[in-house]
């Protein structure tokens, strides 16, 4: 009898000790699935960011890549890839995201130029347009979304409407672009079910609105400089998004900018005298363009017509060019 | 005697199966390190294949457009990028696109006959590097000579 009780207490000890094991087995377990998780989050997230940064080096990118789902946000300046708790900042890349990603996302990315004509090549802007996001896009008569267009391109998730009935209540998120004009926005807002966001273009003006409530409420205006950022207001619908890219664009720019000053006043020395004097015309307008607020900056760097003129200039005389 | 050993046979199964967990556990652990080191090495390989890709596309490096021809590094931007890059601010700016690197161009002047090098970039801490060479031509743009040059990037083994 004694030493079946004393069986019975080994048992017990037995029991105690498995089960101990066992609770620690599966804490080991669940730390090991969270910070796998994490680091798939994370991994997934700097995969992406490098494809999307490596894109914008490449001239002329035209393709689909399949995305996580991700949301994109501006924090601090910092245009940001987020999945969860994790983040992947694309600091400096110039490039326009849709505001969030998913699935099938075309990649295009066009060249941007520092003045117009002829071409001072400065890099490339790239365009991530998740087929998740829909976009709307007024026709209007003098036919300004075309120029939308020939950045957006015609893939299945944008379309060109006559009127507000065409846009469909299902679709999230959806951006909505309209020229001029503010009508249809109080209909718009009663047909989109979910995340919405709208963008009236004037001939100086982007002024975004974003659905709250059952209302477009107004959440910022940035001035109209060149098709390539009108293009890219669309595709990221929200304003802080956009001014985000916008300022990044504007910094990379300007880091260009700065080289190339420094090499024309450079060739401005160096150079046959013929070319000299041109070459310093550049030199000195680049210098002023870098003192520039980003805003102002974009707009001179688009339309400098001293740029423009000096690099045809050097162009025709067999000088260095500009960039 | 043989009552004492039957008593603690549950013990000696436990403690067995414990051990037998404890090898377990440490076993995956080791083989899940592994993984992960292989996963890192895999993805500074693919890091520095994008590195140079960007390197070779910076508008602030890649020849005007004047000059045909791809894989073509401007002397004068190469010279220009480099004064500004001993700033530690733009070094700053840069990190973002270059991160922990040495990136050097070197080039042989053909009329000095000599090799020459232009430290473009340098953030890459302690002693254990690893480098990746892409080939070039260097332009000069007042000379309109094109040199062969190499586009060597240094990366720090961690």
């Amino acid at each position: 009898m004694k030493a079946q009780v004393e069986a019975s207490f080994q048992w017990i000890y037995v029991i105690l000790a498995g089960g101990a094991m066992l609770v620690m087995f599966f804490f080991v377990l669940r730390s090991c699935t969270q910070t796998g998780g994490e680091q798939v989050s994370s991994s997934v997230l700097r995969s992406t960011g490098t494809v999307l940064s490596s894109s914008v080096w490449q001239e002329q990118t035209e393709r689909n890549v399949t995305m996580p789902e991700l949301s994109v946000i501006c924090t601090a300046g910092t245009l940001t890839l987020s999945q969860g708790d994790a983040a992947f900042g694309l600091d400096n890349a110039p490039m326009f995201l849709s505001p969030e990603l998913d699935g099938r996302t075309r990649l295009a990315s066009k060249d941007l130029y520092l003045a117009t004509t002829p071409t001072l090549r400065y890099g490339s802007v790239l365009y991530a347009i998740s087929q998740q996001t829909q976009y709307y896009i007024f026709k209007d008569p003098a036919l300004r979304h075309e120029k939308i267009a020939a950045v957006l391109g015609r893939s299945a998730n944008v379309r060109y409407i006559d009127n507000v009935n065409q846009i469909l209540a299902t679709e999230d998120p959806i951006v909505i672009v309209r020229f001029d004009s503010l009508s249809d926005q109080a209909a718009a807002a009663q047909r989109t079910s979910g995340k919405a966001y709208w963008l009236t273009i004037t001939a100086t003006e982007l002024q975004f609105y974003e659905k709250q409530a059952s209302a477009f409420v107004p959440t910022g205006k940035a001035p109209v400089v060149g098709d390539l950022f009108t293009a890219g207001a669309a595709v990221s619908g929200r304003f802080s998004l956009y001014r985000c890219s916008r300022a990044n664009i504007a910094g990379r720019m300007q880091k260009a900018t700065a080289v190339y000053a420094e090499r024309s006043t450079k060739l401005s020395s160096d150079s046959a005298d013929a070319c000299k004097p041109k070459q310093a015309a550049a030199a000195s307008e680049l210098v002023t363009m870098q003192a520039l607020d980003p805003d102002a900056y974009i707009a001179r760097a688009l339309s400098s017509t001293v740029l423009s003129d000096a690099q045809r200039y050097l162009y025709e005389n067999r000088c260095p060019v500009i960039a | 005697m043989k009552g004492q050993l039957q008593a603690l046979e549950p013990i000696i199964i436990t403690i067995v199966l414990g051990i037998i967990m404890v090898i377990g556990v440490v076993f995956y652990i080791n083989i899940s390190g592994s993984q992960s080191q292989q996963d890192k090495q895999e993805q500074a390989q693919q890091d520095e294949l994008v590195l140079l890709a960007r390197t070779s596309r910076l508008p602030e490096l890649s020849c005007s457009e004047d000059v045909s021809g791809t894989n073509c590094i401007d002397l004068y931007k190469a010279n220009a990028l480099a004064k500004r890059l001993s700033d530690p601010k733009e070094r700053a700016y840069y990190f973002t696109l270059f991160g922990a690197s040495n990136i050097t161009i070197e080039y042989v002047d053909l009329v000095n006959n000599k090799a020459v090098f232009v430290p473009l970039y340098s953030a890459a801490g302690g002693n254990r590097t690893r480098a990746t060479r892409t080939y070039f031509t260097v332009y000069d743009p007042v000379e309109r000579t094109t040199n062969f040059a190499t586009l060597i990037i240094e990366r720090e083994i961690r």
